[in-house]
C-alpha cells in the first residue's frame, strides 16, 4: 500500500496538476496588488478606490499569494511529487543502463552479425560474445539532478524565508553606525535579533551625475571597525555591497541632505543630530530647498517642527516649532548658528549628504545558488548527452541485437530503421 | 537618425520578402530566401554594431536597444538553426516575420540613448540580458516549428533548449539581484512572470510525453508558453511597475 502511495505520489498527473496550479498563483501574485509590497499611501489608495475588489482578493486570499497556507502547500506537494518522482526515476534509468529493463529495439537474425557502425556503435568484436556499449550515463542522470536541484532550491527559499533579514537604514557623511536597531526599518525578518558587532562611519558619499539627470555613479566609503581588529578602509557601491559582522551592506539607491546639528545639553554637553531631508536626484548638485515637518520631544510635551534646508550659495535652514499650537520659535539659520528650544539648545553646523542602505542577513542564499547551479547543470546533461545502451549476442546459430535508448532520441530512431532495414535486406 | 530608421525599414523589408519566397514550393526560392535574410540579418548586426560605438556602451537599455537585439536573436538563431538543420527552413514563414515586426515596432520607442546606472556597471548585464535575448529568438524558432505539420518532436527539443535558456536567464537575474539589492528573490512582477514563464514550458515540456497531446489542434498548446514568454519580455511592465522598470527605458 505504501508503495502504491508513493507511486500515485510520484504520477505524472499529479505533477502537471500542480505545476498548473502554481503556475496560476504566480501568475495572480504578479499581476494583482499584493497588500504586503504596497506602501502605506498605495494600500490606503486600494482599499478606498477598489472597495470590492480589495475585499474579495483579500477574502480568497489572493491579496497576499505568496504569503498564504496554500501557496506553501501547493509548493510542498511540488516537493513531494518530485522527490517521489526522483526516486521511481532513479531506480528506472539504473535499470535501462544495466539492461534489466525491457529493450525499445530488438531485431534477430541468422547467419553473420551485420555491421553496426549505423547504431554508432564504434567497436565490433567477433565470435559469440555477448557486448555490451553503453556511453551517456550522465545524460541519464540529468532529469534527476534537475529535479533534485528544483527539490534543493525549494528547500533553501523555505530556510531563507524563516532565517533570512533585511533592513533599511539611512546614515550621513560623517555619521557613524554600531548596530542601533531603532535606527533600522526592517524589510523582512521581523524575529531576528540583530548582532552587529562593528562600527562604521560614513566618511565620504560620491554620487555622479550625468546631463543633471542620470545616476551614473554612487560610492560610499567607510571606516570600519569589527569586534576584532583595526580600522579600515572600505568602499561601498552598487554590486559590491560590504561583507561585515555577519551582514552584507547594500547602497539601496536613496539619497539627500542632512541637516547637522549639535544638541548643546544644560550641562554643556554636546550631542549630534542628523535630520535627514530627501531629495530627487535631479537636484544633486544642484541649489536646492527641501522641506519636512517633524514631531520633536521636549521634556516629555510633544512640539511640532517644520524645517526647511536651502541652499544656494550657503546652506540655510529655517526652523518654526510650535507647542500646542503656540509658536515657541522661528528662526532662519546660517552655520552656527543656534536656536534656544528650552530644554536645550540646537546648533546649526551646516548640511551633508546621506545615502540610504540596505543590511542584509541570508545564510541561506549559498544553498539557493548551489541549488541553482545543480538545477541548471541536470538539464544541460540531458539535453547534451544521449544516452544509449547496445547489447549485441552473435553466435554461428544468429545474432540478436536490443537497444535501449532515452525517449525521443531521434536520431538513433532514424538509425536503427535504416539499419533495420539493411540487416533485413542481407 | 534618419539613415537608421530607413536601414532599419530594409532590414525590415529583408525579413519579410525572405518569409514570402519560403511559401513558394521551388526549391530557388528557398536559397533565395535563406540568402536574403542573411544579407537583412547582416545588416542588422551592422546596426546594433555602429550603436554600439556611437553611445560607447552596450546597447542593451531602452526598449528601441532591447527590441533591435531580440529581433537580430531571432533572425540569427533562425539562419544557423536551419543550416544545421534543413528542415527548420520554412518555420522562416513564421519566425522571421516576427523578427521584421520587432525590428519595426522598436522604432516606435524613443531612439536617444541613456548612460548606464550604478547597478548596469557589471558583466552579469550582458550575461542576463544576452540570455533573454537567447531565449526570446529560440523561443520564437520553436514556436515557429511547432506550426509546421509533422514537426513537433523537433519543436519540443526547441522548447527544451529555450526551458533552459530562459531558467538560465531567471538564474543569472536571481544572483544579480542579490549582489545589487541584497535579496535573491522578491516575488517582483518581472520575477513572478520569469518563474510563471519557466513554469509554463515544464507544463508543457511533461504534456509531452503523453501522445495524445502530439496529434491535431492540441500539439498548439506549445504556443502558450511563448504567449506568456512574450508577455513577460514586452507586456507587463505597460501594465504594472517593477523594480526592473527604472533600469529599461522607453
Amino acid at each position: 500500500m505504501v508503495k502504491s502511495l508513493w507511486r500515485q505520489l510520484a504520477s505524472h498527473n499529479l505533477a502537471l496538476t500542480l505545476i498548473g496550479l502554481l503556475l496560476l498563483a504566480v501568475a495572480a501574485g504578479g499581476t494583482l496588488p499584493q497588500t504586503n509590497r504596497l506602501s502605506p499611501e498605495q494600500l490606503t489608495a486600494w482599499f478606498s478606490e477598489w472597495p470590492i475588489a480589495s475585499a474579495l482578493l483579500d477574502t480568497v486570499g489572493l491579496s497576499n499569494v505568496f504569503g498564504t497556507w496554500w501557496f506553501l502547500l501547493l509548493v510542498s506537494l511540488l516537493l513531494l511529487n518530485m522527490t517521489a518522482g526522483i526516486s521511481l526515476s532513479i531506480g528506472y534509468r539504473l535499470a535501462q543502463y544495466s539492461g534489466a529493463k525491457q529493450p525499445q529495439y530488438l531485431l534477430r537474425g541468422e547467419g553473420a552479425l551485420p555491421d553496426l557502425a549505423l547504431l554508432m556503435v564504434r567497436r565490433q568484436e567477433e565470435g559469440g560474445l555477448a557486448s555490451v556499449y553503453r556511453r551517456g550515463l550522465w545524460g541519464l542522470m540529468g532529469i534527476p539532478l534537475f529535479h533534485l536541484g528544483i527539490a534543493l532550491i525549494v528547500l533553501a527559499a523555505l530556510w531563507s524565508t524563516f532565517e533570512g533579514y533585511g533592513a533599511h537604514f539611512e546614515l550621513s557623511e560623517g555619521e557613524s553606525y554600531a548596530g542601533q536597531t531603532e535606527r533600522l526599518k526592517t524589510d523582512k525578518g521581523w524575529s531576528h535579533t540583530v548582532k552587529f558587532d562593528a562600527l562604521l562611519r560614513l566618511d565620504t558619499v560620491h554620487v555622479e551625475m550625468k546631463d543633471g539627470k542620470y545616476l551614473i555613479d554612487l560610492k560610499a566609503k567607510f571606516s570600519v571597525q569589527e569586534k576584532e581588529g583595526g580600522i579600515r578602509n572600505e568602499v561601498v557601491e552598487t554590486n559590491r555591497p560590504l561583507a561585515i559582522s555577519g551582514y552584507r551592506l547594500y547602497p539601496n539607491n536613496t539619497m539627500g541632505y542632512s541637516a547637522v546639528f549639535d544638541r548643546i545639553l544644560p550641562s554643556g554637553e554636546r550631542r549630534g543630530l542628523f535630520i535627514h531631508f530627501q531629495a530627487p536626484l535631479s537636484s544633486w548638485g544642484k541649489p536646492y530647498s527641501l522641506a519636512r515637518n517633524l514631531p520633536l520631544e521636549l521634556g516629555g510635551v510633544p512640539l511640532f517642527s517644520r524645517m526647511t534646508l536651502s541652499k544656494d550659495k550657503t546652506e540655510r535652514l529655517a526652523l518654526t516649532v510650535t507647542k500646542a499650537g503656540k509658536e515657541i520659535a522661528k528662526r532662519e539659520l546660517g552655520p552656527g548658528d543656534v536656536v534656544d528650544l528650552g530644554e536645550y539648545k540646537l546648533q546649526f553646523r551646516g548640511a551633508v549628504p546621506w545615502l540610504g542602505f540596505y543590511l542584509a542577513s541570508d545564510r541561506p542564499m549559498w544553498m539557493f545558488f548551489c541549488s541553482v547551479v545543480v538545477t541548471l547543470l541536470g538539464y544541460l546533461l540531458h539535453l547534451l548527452i544521449r544516452f544509449r545502451r547496445v547489447e549485441i549476442v552473435a553466435s554461428e546459430a544468429g545474432w540478436q541485437v536490443m537497444a535501449w535508448t532515452m525517449r525521443e532520441d531521434s536520431l538513433f530512431e532514424r538509425r536503427w530503421q535504416q539499419w533495420s532495414e539493411q540487416a533485413n535486406a542481407t | 537618425m534618419s539613415i537608421v530608421i530607413f536601414v532599419q525599414g530594409v532590414v525590415v523589408a529583408g525579413y519579410l520578402m525572405a518569409a514570402c519566397l519560403l511559401f513558394l514550393k521551388p526549391r530557388w526560392a528557398g536559397i533565395t530566401a535563406v540568402i536574403l535574410a542573411s544579407l537583412a540579418c547582416s545588416l542588422h548586426l551592422l546596426i546594433i554594431y555602429r550603436r554600439w560605438q556611437e553611445i560607447g556602451q552596450l546597447p542593451i537599455v531602452t526598449r528601441y536597444e532591447d527590441m533591435t537585439v531580440d529581433a537580430l536573436a531571432i533572425a540569427a538563431l533562425y539562419l544557423i538553426l536551419q543550416w544545421f538543420k534543413p528542415e527548420i527552413r520554412l518555420a522562416g514563414r513564421y519566425a522571421l516575420p516576427i523578427a521584421a515586426f520587432a525590428v519595426g515596432a522598436a522604432l516606435w520607442y524613443n531612439l536617444g540613448s541613456v548612460p548606464f546606472s550604478p547597478a548596469l556597471r557589471t558583466n552579469w548585464l550582458l550575461i542576463h540580458s544576452q540570455l533573454n535575448s537567447l531565449a526570446v529568438g529560440l523561443a520564437t524558432v520553436s514556436a515557429a516549428v511547432l506550426l509546421l505539420p509533422g514537426r513537433t518532436v523537433l519543436a519540443g527539443s526547441l522548447m527544451a533548449w529555450t526551458f533552459f535558456l530562459w531558467s538560465a536567464m531567471t538564474a543569472a537575474g536571481s544572483y544579480w539581484a542579490s549582489i545589487a539589492w541584497g535579496r535573491y528573490w522578491g516575488w517582483d512582477p518581472i520575477e513572478s512572470w520569469s518563474l510563471v514563464t519557466v513554469l509554463a514550458y515544464a507544463f508543457v515540456l511533461h504534456l509531452r510525453f503523453k501522445p495524445a497531446w502530439r496529434r491535431g489542434y492540441r500539439v498548439y498548446i506549445g504556443l502558450l508558453p511563448y504567449l506568456i514568454l512574450l508577455f513577460t519580455t514586452y507586456g507587463l511592465l505597460m501594465i504594472r511597475g517593477s523594480i526592473h522598470s527604472q533600469y529599461l527605458f522607453n
